[in-house]
């Protein structure tokens, strides 16, 4: 991995962190990242409490969103950190849901969120209001947006979704403090859709597909 | 003040109080001027508060990145609180980074200027700020559901 610095683990944090490896890879089928940072970082106790919070986050925002867009939150809670794995991987998620339950291609990809990272807040407010201006896309949009005035602590008033935007904002600044170890130069084609999704060969391979034809097109 | 042509300027505000700006591309001889420049005006006080604007940077390669966390466990060793302000979710990668890999708990990466001297103002550790404020907004939400 590049960029990760070797750590100095416990046997016990060591052996824990294995095992979180083996059950993560078996039944999310991708490999997990930064697992030994966060026990380094965390300790055993803070690594539990954050697998905990997370869980209980995403768990929250699926029940109001539904995966697809609970997943695009928490791609833009990774970009507004700049972490590029989580903005990449959370929202190919999004993608390959939407591609495969409704047959769209969703406006924005890891390749777009790539453009996104480099680009003035304000600069990539602008450019999800351009990019999710059809009515269709209208709740991705706001959502988007609001998350986007929370985090810039420009928000007025108060929304219902303000709670659970700030929750998946904090859980994920929580998350990025050690994925940024990976997050900080990783490229969109190194980076798998952060979901159980990922053990969907076939659908990977038609979503890629049909992107690659779009882009011909474009 | 002190400044090094077009790529940093380190400005003593006030007792107690330093603000950096990064700009343009940096090559690894600009940070260890900065290196220096920047730990003789934070030693000369006892505890700093910093704030460093990066939204001017243009890039950073690894190098000069794996300086600037030196600069930052310095700072960290010398008791300062830091923020990092930074407009492009890009930049505040880096700043992420460099405090991170500097394991200094008391500086952070922020989108503004607010939010910056918020950072700044406190007292508590990065991580135990963020997980306490996750903790917090999961628990009151699910108090919420639970009330409905």
């Amino acid at each position: 991995m590049k960029d990760a610095p070797a750590r100095k683990l416990t046997l016990s944090q060591k052996v824990v962190a294995r095992l979180f490896d083996f059950y993560f890879r078996a039944s999310q089928g991708y490999e997990a990242i930064a697992t030994e940072e966060m026990m380094y970082v965390f300790g055993l106790k803070g690594f539990m409490a954050w697998g905990a919070a997370v869980g209980g986050t995403v768990e929250l925002l699926i029940e109001r969103y539904g995966e697809a867009y609970t997943q695009l939150i928490l791609g833009f809670g990774g970009l507004w950190n700049g972490c590029r794995y989580c903005a990449y991987g959370h929202t190919l998620v999004c993608d390959l849901i939407k591609f495969r339950d409704e047959d769209v291609l969703f406006p924005l990809d890891p390749i777009v969120m790539r453009e996104l990272l480099d680009l003035r807040d304000d600069e990539v407010a602008a450019r999800i209001s351009e990019l999710l201006a059809d009515e269709e896309w209208e709740l991705p949009r706001q959502l988007l947006l609001r998350e986007f005035e929370l985090r810039m602590d420009t928000a007025e008033g108060e929304t219902e979704d303000d709670d659970y935007l700030r929750l998946a904002l904090d859980a994920w600044e929580w998350m990025n403090e050690c994925t940024i170890i990976v997050g900080v130069d990783i490229e969109p084609d190194q980076v798998p859709p952060l979901s159980p999704i990922a053990k969907d060969h076939e659908l990977l391979k038609r979503y890629h597909t049909a992107r690659a034809k779009e882009r011909g097109k474009a | 003040m002190v400044s090094n042509g077009n790529n940093f300027d380190i400005v003593q505000r006030s007792p107690g109080r330093v603000d950096v700006t990064l700009r343009g591309q940096w090559t690894d001889a600009d940070a260890r001027a900065y290196e220096e420049a920047l730990i003789k005006a934070v030693t000369e006080a006892a505890r700093t508060r910093v704030l460093i604007n990066l939204s001017e940077l243009r890039n950073c390669s690894l190098s000069v990145r794996q300086v600037l966390s030196g600069v930052q466990r310095k700072l960290g060793e010398a008791k300062c609180r830091t923020a990092y302000v930074a407009n492009r979710p890009r930049l505040r990668s880096i700043a992420l980074w460099v405090v991170h890999m500097a394991e200094d708990g008391e500086a952070r990466s922020v989108p503004t200027q607010n939010l910056a001297e918020d950072w700044l103002q406190g007292e508590e550790d990065r991580v135990t700020s963020i997980r306490r404020s996750t903790e917090s907004r999961l628990a009151n939400l699910r108090r919420l559901r639970g009330a409905k």
